[in-house]
């Protein structure tokens, strides 16, 4: 339950920042500078451009993914690259392929968790703003992954700016509520945060995605092939960060050799066997195994969160 | 509520439901470093503050600034709380005597436990379970080989599946928890942990989601090393003539496991992220000789491969 200070703040902003450019530097700065060297004439894919109406609607759904509107379930739904995709794919044109996007930048962040208020990266953004590059400008699965992580990290920056600002709020809430106001409160709770909220995602997001769209699909597109090819073996190694993210949580006790179990059966089924083949094993297995250790199990329970949680736990 | 003033002192089933619908929505509304969850927490008292203290001013500024306090939890199985805390405001406000320290303790012991319950369920496992299924119905495995999206079309049904469960399990549980707290008050709490059926539950789903990790690490982590060693006359491919013959997928599993290793040992996974992409662009500059093609038949002069091991020397 401790309380993050104004100086931890302040050092867990500045070492996003430096992150941030650290990703940005790696990311954009250090290919441009090798493909300024070493363009060839590649042939570049066709590039739909976004209007300003689907860079309006793509800045609005990242908005939803964070803001309450909808039953509170943004955070489950929106906010994860499988659904952003997809509906990126809608304002496209282009559903299926927008969701098979979303699902391939979803993989990086499968385990991505946020506890007690700290958030490792943003799925959010990388599943919005990356869909709608890779879908504007034909990149391959790899370039869409790697162009994830920047995203990914300038989310973070979003989450903390609000998490920061919305403390103006509670104070608000808290005069509110000396002068017994409950309309007040309402307003601190709703109003006033949802308004920031929406100035520092939707209008960056849109701004970002109409205008910037073209400039980085043309930047990946004239990459030399050997870049290329790097990012489609990014493509292969970045989701292991998202599994083992995941694994973090539910990879220990007596639970752990079912994922040698299941990494063998695809491995030994090959294209046959599908994810869905394994969950039903799994549901068969999970029965087995807990009705086997009969009394045992609250020795075998994982209940202790990682790391991030430990500051009073809590979600989103 | 032995000595209850019958009448309008009593919560009727629709302040709950809208304290319930309250707190769904805008939980995580007004989110910050400061109290995190406080002002939705004392957001969804409202309805029952109205109907508890309404025309009191000086106990509706009371209970206002009650649930002002620090809270952070699960808003799903956290609900529970939510439902105590009613019951007990409920109690207060007929009269008993129950001190505004007996409500926040109550409030603030709760959150951290059923926080590290929650999130282990929810986002540890549940969620990455279902976009496990919803990345694999969407096909996305199927495209690995070959790295270019474009023009293939995903199936839909992969997100539209993921959103509704999702939803279903969402506010489900959230309706119960809230509902069954109310009715059962702190005992339900004490008997749940002590009947072992959250152990169960957890242990139980643990097992799934290894299995289904397990899976998904085979399907989408992808590795190959490009280069041959020469050992005497003879030329060995490091991929196929070695790895392989150990285990076919041998090389992925190890790097996932290399990788949660070194995630659970705290380094932040963007930083791993970052790490990752300048190690696969590495990877593929052909430091000497030819550049590679995009699916070479040979091995080239990079460490990596993208889409695939190289294959057999042509004969010429």
């Amino acid at each position: 339950m401790k309380r993050p200070t104004l100086t931890r703040r302040g050092s867990r902003a500045a070492t996003a920042l430096t992150l941030f450019a650290s990703t940005l530097i790696v990311a954009i700065g250090f290919p441009s500078v090798a493909s300024a060297f070493s363009r060839g004439d590649v042939a570049t894919a066709e590039i739909t451009s976004v209007s300003l109406i689907q860079a309006i609607l793509i800045g609005l759904g990242y908005y939803l993914s964070q803001s309450p509107w909808l039953v509170g379930l943004g955070f489950f739904t929106l906010y994860r690259p499988l659904v952003a995709g997809f509906i990126v794919g809608l304002i496209m044109g282009d559903p299926g392929q927008g969701a098979l996007i979303g699902a391939a930048i979803n993989l990086i962040y499968l385990g991505f968790i946020s506890a007690g208020g700290s958030l490792p990266g943003d799925p959010a953004l990388a599943g919005w703003v990356g869909t709608t590059i890779a879908l504007a400008g034909g990149l391959n699965y790899g370039a869409a992954l790697a162009l994830a992580v920047p995203l990914g990290l300038l989310g973070t920056v979003i989450w903390n700016a609000r998490m920061t600002v919305d403390s103006i709020f509670v104070h608000m809430a808290d005069k509110a509520a000396d002068e017994a106001d409950i309309g007040g409160v309402v307003r601190a709770n709703i109003m006033y945060p949802q308004i920031f909220l929406f100035c520092i995602t939707a209008v960056p997001v849109t701004t970002f995605v109409y205008l910037g769209t073209k400039f980085i699909t043309d930047l990946i597109n004239g990459f030399p092939i050997w870049l290329l090819s790097g990012l489609a073996i990014c493509g292969g190694v970045l989701p292991a960060i998202g599994i083992a993210m995941n694994m973090r949580f539910i990879f220990r006790g007596s639970a752990a050799p079912y994922f040698f179990l299941g990494y063998l059966g695809i491995v030994a089924g090959g294209a046959q066997m599908s994810i869905m083949v394994l969950a039903i094993v799994g549901v068969a297995l999970a029965f087995l195994h807990v009705t086997l250790l009969g009394d045992r199990v609250s020795q075998h329970a994982v209940q202790k969160a990682p790391s991030g949680a430990s500051n009073g736990g809590g979600s989103e | 509520m032995s000595n209850t003033p019958a009448g309008d002192r009593s919560i009727t089933r629709s302040d709950l439901l809208k304290s319930w619908f309250l707190w769904t929505m805008f939980s995580h509304s007004n989110y910050n470093y400061e109290r995190l969850q406080a002002t939705g927490f004392a957001h969804s008292m409202v309805p029952i503050i109205k109907r508890l203290y309404g025309g009191d001013k000086e106990a509706t500024r009371a209970a206002l600034k009650r649930h002002l306090v620090f809270f952070n939890t699960e808003p799903e199985i956290g609900a529970v709380i939510h439902g105590i805390t009613i019951a007990m405001e409920e109690e207060k406000a007929n009269g008993a005597p129950i001190t505004d320290t007996a409500i926040n303790s109550t409030k603030s012991g709760l959150m951290g436990p059923l926080a590290g319950v929650g999130d282990t369920l929810t986002q540890g496992i549940v969620l990455p379970l279902l976009l496990a299924l919803g990345i694999s119905i969407t096909g996305l495995s199927t495209t690995n080989t070959t790295g270019d999206l474009t023009g293939i079309k995903g199936n839909v049904l992969g997100p539209i599946l993921f959103l509704v469960l999702i939803a279903i399990y969402s506010l489900s549980l959230t309706y119960f928890s809230f509902m069954q707290g109310y009715v059962q008050g702190r005992k339900l709490v004490t008997s749940v942990f002590k009947s072992g059926l959250i152990d169960r539950v957890i242990v139980g789903a643990g097992v799934l989601g290894n299995l289904v990790l397990g899976g998904l690490a085979a399907k989408f982590i992808t590795i190959y090393l490009a280069f041959d060693v020469q050992i005497g006359a003879q030329k060995v491919r490091a991929q196929q003539d070695f790895l392989d013959k150990i285990m076919p997928g041998i090389l992925p599993l190890a790097f996932v496991l290399f990788t949660w290793w070194i995630l659970k040992r705290g380094l932040h996974p963007i930083k791993l992220l970052v790490i990752y992409l300048v190690i696969c662009i590495l990877g593929a500059v052909p430091f000497m000789g030819p550049a590679p093609q995009w699916i070479t038949d040979q091995c080239g002069s990079s460490i990596l491969q993208p889409y695939g091991p190289c294959a057999d020397p042509v004969a010429k």
